[in-house]
């Protein structure tokens, strides 16, 4: 949801990052061309953000042809590898099947694109020998789109780079290094001269401080070590060093880096809000290195490639059950479409009771299409992130209910005529309603006569007008 | 894979390891085909996550 607010921002003509402590509070925490490519895909079919759910289908299907051309670079790396036919299907069956939810509509699916390119294109140049200037500057252009798709493609990055050092000679290292420094330092530049560096500063570093937690190796074991194929990390390795002769040259490179790159997906995937995704990249090197052992054991060792082969089809069988049980057959709750609806309509009740073009709104509670469709007149929209953040980001939400200083934020939206404001350790309160549907109760200690509250549709969407308080008169939701 | 020259020769295990290795790109491209095709479909759902409740 919140890639999409970052497509609404560049739609409504402001910078992708701008300052998370000023209206209207946006925090973008990934690198900027996969919501470049959206945003550019919504203006050329000309779409609005009225309708926010058109966004989310283009969003889904740059995802999805993303993970489709990867495919294809999958295919032509197994050519590249001489590989047969069903290892080629079978590494691209891996690794389309275990990219789960975060690819459906995220950074991650061009990035993990560009990933496969840029790994492809190291893979390639270790069979050359040196590496020349030209292969060099490929090898930093991909680097720079890694990481200014993803800031955690620095992992990649540092693994080619290692394994370079490690099996090729100094010169191959330095022009490396070299395309590495020049192009990532273009990017950035062309980044801070478009958006400010302070600004990227604050969304791609700050944004992403979000505390430590590790749900996703502790406590239910199903998930990355079973269900997402995380067993297949100590197989490669065992077969990425014990058989390593079997790979020539390559061998060495993809065992440092299937490790180097699991250590930092490890290190990232302990922070607070991540998944199982920052092991894709991790997973790609195994996959190649298992494909690679079962086609250059053949004749040999069978029990070991029988039992690998079989294994890691019956994993895409698997994945793919899942994916289609869980997205076709169990579907989508009934009420999605009328929630959906509820969303609009409150906004088509804010503008008949006042709502005007320059007017912001601020919706109690997360993930709302309000937000969205309201596009940036809807202020400090990502919540989850603000809530998790750790880092001195957005914490004096004072300033956004201070009518002297934000004299913009007209209404407030709540879907509980309970509802009260908490934003970190502070609860907002006092309110007056001026309409609301038949049965809504409204528990309030009335505050200033000239607030109103509005209710609406089957959601109950309570509203209330902010700016009209006495100046330090503080926020006016609560009961 | 490997095919023996005189299949005839074969003993059981490796017959079921054959055929098994023959269907593998079927199995694969029907599998990929139905996860693609799952992708597809939730492309046109209203939902602000990609994930049923």
């Amino acid at each position: 949801m919140n890639v999409v607010d970052g497509v609404i921002r560049l739609m409504d003509g402001y910078p992708l990052y701008g300052d998370p402590e000023q209206p209207p509070f946006d925090i973008i925490q990934y690198s900027p061309i996969h919501y470049y490519i959206t945003w550019a895909c919504v203006e050329m079919l000309g779409l609005e953000h009225d309708r926010p759910n058109s966004i989310y289908m283009v969003n889904r299907v740059v995802s999805l042809l993303a993970n489709l051309i990867m495919l294809w670079v999958l295919w032509r790396l197994g050519v590249h590898l001489r590989l047969e036919l069903w290892l080629r299907l079978l590494l691209m069956g891996l690794m389309f099947t275990w990219m789960h939810e975060p690819f459906f509509s995220r950074p991650d699916s061009v990035y993990q694109l560009c990933c496969a390119v840029f790994l492809g294109a190291a893979l390639r140049t270790l069979g050359q020998g040196k590496l020349s200037w030209a292969s060099a500057m490929r090898l930093g252009l991909w680097s720079a789109l890694v990481l200014f798709c993803k800031q955690s493609g620095l992992g990649p990055v540092l693994a080619v780079g290692l394994g370079f050092l490690l099996t090729a000679d100094r010169q191959t290292t330095f022009r490396y290094a070299s395309g590495v420094l020049l192009f990532n330092v273009l990017f950035l530049s062309a980044l801070c001269l478009l958006d400010g560096w302070h600004n990227v500063y604050s969304n791609l570093v700050l944004g992403n401080v979000n505390g430590f937690g590790w749900p996703w190796f502790a406590f239910d074991p199903r998930e990355p070590y079973i269900g997402m194929g995380l067993w297949v990390t100590p197989a490669a390795l065992f077969i990425g060093w014990r058989y390593r002769k079997l790979f020539s040259t390559q061998s060495v490179f993809l065992f440092i880096a299937a490790i180097v790159m699991y250590v930092w997906a490890f290190v990232t995937a302990t922070k607070v809000g991540s998944n199982m995704n920052y092991f894709m990249e991790h997973w790609l090197v195994c996959a190649i290195i298992c494909v690679l052992f079962i086609s250059r054991s053949a004749g040999t060792l069978p029990l070991l490639r029988h039992g690998l082969a079989l294994a890691l089809c019956a994993i895409v069988l698997l994945r793919a059950t899942w994916f289609t049980k869980v997205f076709v057959f169990s579907g989508y709750p009934p009420d999605e479409i009328a929630n959906y609806n509820d969303d609009l309509a409150a906004i088509d009740e804010l503008r008949a009771h006042g709502l005007q073009a320059t007017d912001a709104v601020f919706v109690v509670g997360e993930h709302s299409f309000i937000d969205q469709a309201l596009g940036t007149r809807a202020w400090m929209k990502m919540k989850d992130i603000i809530r998790q953040s750790q880092s001195n980001l957005v914490l004096d939400h004072r300033i956004l209910f201070d009518p002297e200083r934000n004299g913009q934020l007209r209404f407030l939206l709540s879907a509980d005529s309970t509802a009260f404001v908490k934003l970190e350790k502070e609860v907002f309160t006092g309110f007056h309603p001026s309409f609301r549907p038949a049965g809504a109760q409204l528990t309030s200690a009335i505050a200033e006569p000239s607030r109103r509250a509005w209710c609406g549709s089957n959601k109950s969407w309570i509203g209330a007008t902010l700016c009209c308080g006495p100046s330090g008169s503080g926020p006016v939701l609560g009961s | 894979m490997n095919i023996p020259e005189n299949v005839e020769q074969e003993t059981m295990p490796e017959r079921l390891v054959r055929s098994a290795y023959r269907a593998m790109p079927w199995l694969l491209g029907f599998a990929m085909a139905a996860a693609v095709f799952s992708r597809a479909y939730i492309i046109r759902h209203v939902h602000t996550s990609v994930s049923p409740k």
